[in-house]
């Protein structure tokens, strides 16, 4: 594992209401390539950690990205994976779904068609560019969710439960997926067998806190 | 669940199908104003009526799922027609509105179901000010369905549970359907703008 810190969280706290605090003083770093999964009770903060990491949510504290305090030009680093894809699906075409963050984030127009299929190819979705996304099933939604952010090669992916509500082959499929793509991850799951499959390294969170932490050479004995 | 999307025609292969959107939407321009500026005879409205037929069968649009949907949105316009009839001369003025209407309702029907929803979005887009109404269209097509399956969802609770909904409950479920959508929307947004969006 290389070194080089990719998110530092300092401090953070962040609340809906005042005083009723969602996360309390949370500190973390993530390496480069490296895939740290959240664990946690409903409610305990997981999703609400990467919405604030990714720029989404007003915090208290510091999200470093790269050494650098969160800005909006560092948002083309980072992808983010909502829970529901049909919160993240949101245009008529998949072709403009997968478009959307590269048009943003000013790639040449002419590279785009390129951009999209390759991007569809890589989820095994090739030939669905003209798909209309409400045609789709869920886990085909996922998996457009999925070339739409890899599609503009962030290096950091900040994932919400991926394998939510996904059949047992999907599930698989999309781990796969997941696994193959070389970037720094942040994965908020309630999925165990899928954060010890992948990650090299498991957070707990509850209350708002960070509880504990694993590495994957202490759990890969056990399994 | 089952949706009755407008564009469902327009996967099949068929006449209009094939024919570009531009010209489409240029076809039933004139066609609409021809048909306001011929005489009123019956006999100038009968190449009309077998143009729509046409359209029907070379299409591939069934008749009775076409004729549904026209008379939906032709049972509000009757209603004003028909009391044209009390005025002078008001027999003539009722036949003629209801068959221009009749005609020109049943040519968008017939264009619009034969057009990708994607296809006619970006032909709006290029008319003067088109960009927003385009932008607008495509979220109410892309979250309809989804509004639909949600009012669904909570009305199949309401039955489970052993209330058969009333007007009162589908007030109660439509107010729910507003918070739970309001919430969707600000996700979408935070989607949007993970993706690089910004508001301008």
């Amino acid at each position: 594992m290389e070194n080089k810190i990719k998110i530092e969280v300092k401090n953070l706290s962040f609340c809906y209401e005042e005083e009723k605090y969602v996360l309390k003083n949370i500190n973390l770093k993530v390496y480069e390539n490296e895939t740290v999964c959240i664990i946690g009770e409903n409610g305990s903060g997981k999703t609400t950690l990467l919405l604030c990491i990714a720029g989404l949510l007003k915090y208290k504290g510091e999200v470093k990205i790269d050494g650098e305090i969160f800005s909006e030009d560092l948002r083309k680093k980072m992808g983010f994976l909502f829970e529901n894809p049909d919160d993240a699906l949101f245009m008529p075409r998949v072709f403009d779904d997968v478009a959307f963050g590269p048009r943003n984030f000013g790639f040449e127009e002419k590279r785009i068609k390129e951009i999209v299929e390759n991007s569809l190819e890589k989820v095994g979705l090739y030939g669905f560019e003209e798909r209309v996304p409400h045609h789709l099933s869920f886990g085909e939604k996922k998996r457009v969710s999925l070339a739409s952010i890899i599609s503009y090669n962030p290096e950091i992916l900040l994932l919400d439960e991926p394998t939510l509500g996904l059949s047992p082959l999907s599930r698989g499929n999309f781990i796969n997926l997941i696994k193959n793509i070389r970037a720094t991850k942040l994965i908020a799951t309630h999925d165990l067998e899928m954060a010890i499959q992948i990650g090299d390294r498991i957070v707990l969170i509850d209350e708002g806190e960070i509880k504990k932490e694993w590495r994957r050479e202490l759990y890969s004995i056990f399994f | 669940m089952k949706h009755h999307f407008i564009d469902r025609f327009a996967y099949k292969r068929g006449f209009l199908q094939e024919v570009n959107t531009g010209l489409k939407i240029f076809l039933l321009v004139l066609l609409i104003l021809s048909l306001l500026l011929i005489p009123e005879k019956i006999i100038f409205y009968v190449p009309f009526i077998i143009l729509v037929f046409m359209f029907l069968i070379f299409s591939k649009i069934p008749f009775i799922y076409f004729l549904k949907r026209v008379l939906i949105i032709f049972s509000f316009l009757i209603v004003l027609f028909f009391l044209s009839i009390f005025k002078e001369n008001g027999l003539r003025i009722f036949i003629f509105s209801f068959l221009k209407s009749l005609i020109s309702i049943s040519l968008v029907f017939l264009f619009v179901m034969t057009t990708k929803m994607f296809f006619l979005l970006e032909f709006i887009k290029k008319v003067p000010a088109g960009f927003l109404i385009s932008e607008v269209f495509s979220f109410l097509y892309r979250y309809f369905f989804l509004l639909q399956d949600e009012f669904e969802k909570m009305k199949r609770g309401m039955i489970s549970k052993g209330k058969d909904p009333k007007l009162k409950d589908y007030f109660l479920l439509s107010g729910n359907l507003f918070v739970r959508n309001y919430e969707r929307s600000e996700r979408v947004l935070k989607a949007m703008i993970s993706r690089g969006w910004r508001i301008k």
